[in-house]
């Protein structure tokens, strides 16, 4: 059997403002429910979905913090883009827990993808 | 895989002039679209005096691409199956996973 | 060419670019498209970013149907139309858009 695809889903748009980064968690799940080698790493404005104390349901919305500190359970791996963090003066401590990952590392990543999926 | 609607952003155009290339060129082309991007195959869109992007699409259907539309994300606009394109699908999260197995380059537009 | 990353949205939007910018290698390639085929006007952090990149190897592109489409004008050697757009995808390995 074939290695599994892997598949780099970069969340690039803040929660709640727009569907993208909701939209993007369904995308995670799915594809990792279905077996693929899915990496989820949160970029740009993004990162303030890992951001903790979120409180939406004034929205009507989903507490995205929430869904996302539950893809590591699913088999997920997600990571926070701390040139992202850092500009937009977010502490890592602040944040659920993610891995961080840097320039380097998140080209290198990419180097090693079959395809990636930005929202 | 494309995320946005007719007529709001340049991205529906971008995939037709590179599918129709692709599809000239000999490859496969599978389209699978998401969020607003279910809008691009209603049957009923009518375009007087522009380009119209349902029959866009149907060009790509007729010359052998697959488009299929998230089904929840359908259901969550109020598409319907009898509204969109004959030849065209609703489908789920599978119809993206097959894509990306099966594809040699996965390209997405989105915002 | 391993990476190939598309651009569509104006530069002068921040982010829009950035992220291409900070990760491509030398031998990729950068295509604005659509409306970020404003990179030929700056913002000049870009100009200046953009000079870096090439210096580096990495390549820039621009969509010719897009730039005519808004009156802009890129240097020849770097305009490519659809034709070369599909092309560049086929040699692409992956496609960051």
């Amino acid at each position: 059997m074939n290695e599994p695809k892997k598949v780099i889903i970069l969340v690039r748009a803040a929660p709640y403002g727009m569907a993208s980064a909701a939209e993007g968690f369904r995308v995670i799940i799915g594809l990792t429910g279905m077996g693929l080698d899915t990496h989820a790493v949160l970029v740009d404005d993004g990162v303030l979905v890992s951001l903790k104390g979120q409180a939406p349901s004034d929205l009507g919305m989903h507490k995205l913090e929430d869904a996302y500190s539950q893809l590591q359970d699913f088999g997920a791996r997600l990571y926070v883009h701390t040139p992202s963090l850092e500009e937009r003066g977010i502490l890592e401590e602040d944040c659920i827990g993610v891995e961080p990952i840097d320039d380097d590392e998140l080209g290198n990543m990419i180097s090693t993808a079959d395809h990636i999926i930005t929202f | 895989m494309l995320r946005t609607g007719p007529y709001t952003s340049q991205n529906m155009d971008t995939c037709y002039h590179l599918a129709r290339r692709f599809l000239i060129k000999g490859h496969e082309v599978k389209m699978f679209l998401y969020e607003d991007g279910v809008f691009n195959v209603k049957k009923e869109i009518k375009s007087p005096q522009e380009r119209n992007i349902a029959e866009m699409m149907a060009e790509l259907l007729d010359a052998g691409a697959e488009i299929k539309a998230c089904g929840t994300c359908a259901r969550f606009r109020g598409v319907k199956k009898a509204d969109i394109l004959e030849g065209t699908k609703l489908g789920g999260m599978t119809v993206l996973v097959n894509y990306l197995n099966a594809c040699d380059r996965f390209l997405s537009f989105g915002f | 060419m391993e990476n190939l990353y598309l651009v569509t949205r104006s530069t002068f939007e921040r982010t829009a670019w950035r992220l291409a910018a900070r990760l491509a290698k030398p031998g990729d390639t950068i295509c604005f498209i659509q409306d970020a085929v404003l990179a030929v006007k700056g913002p000049k952090d870009l100009q200046v970013k953009m000079s870096e990149l090439e210096s580096n190897g990495v390549n820039l592109r621009f969509l010719a149907e897009d730039l005519n489409a808004r009156s802009l004008n890129a240097p020849v050697s770097k305009t490519i139309n659809y034709d070369g757009l599909t092309e560049l995808i086929e040699k692409a390995r992956r496609i960051i858009s």
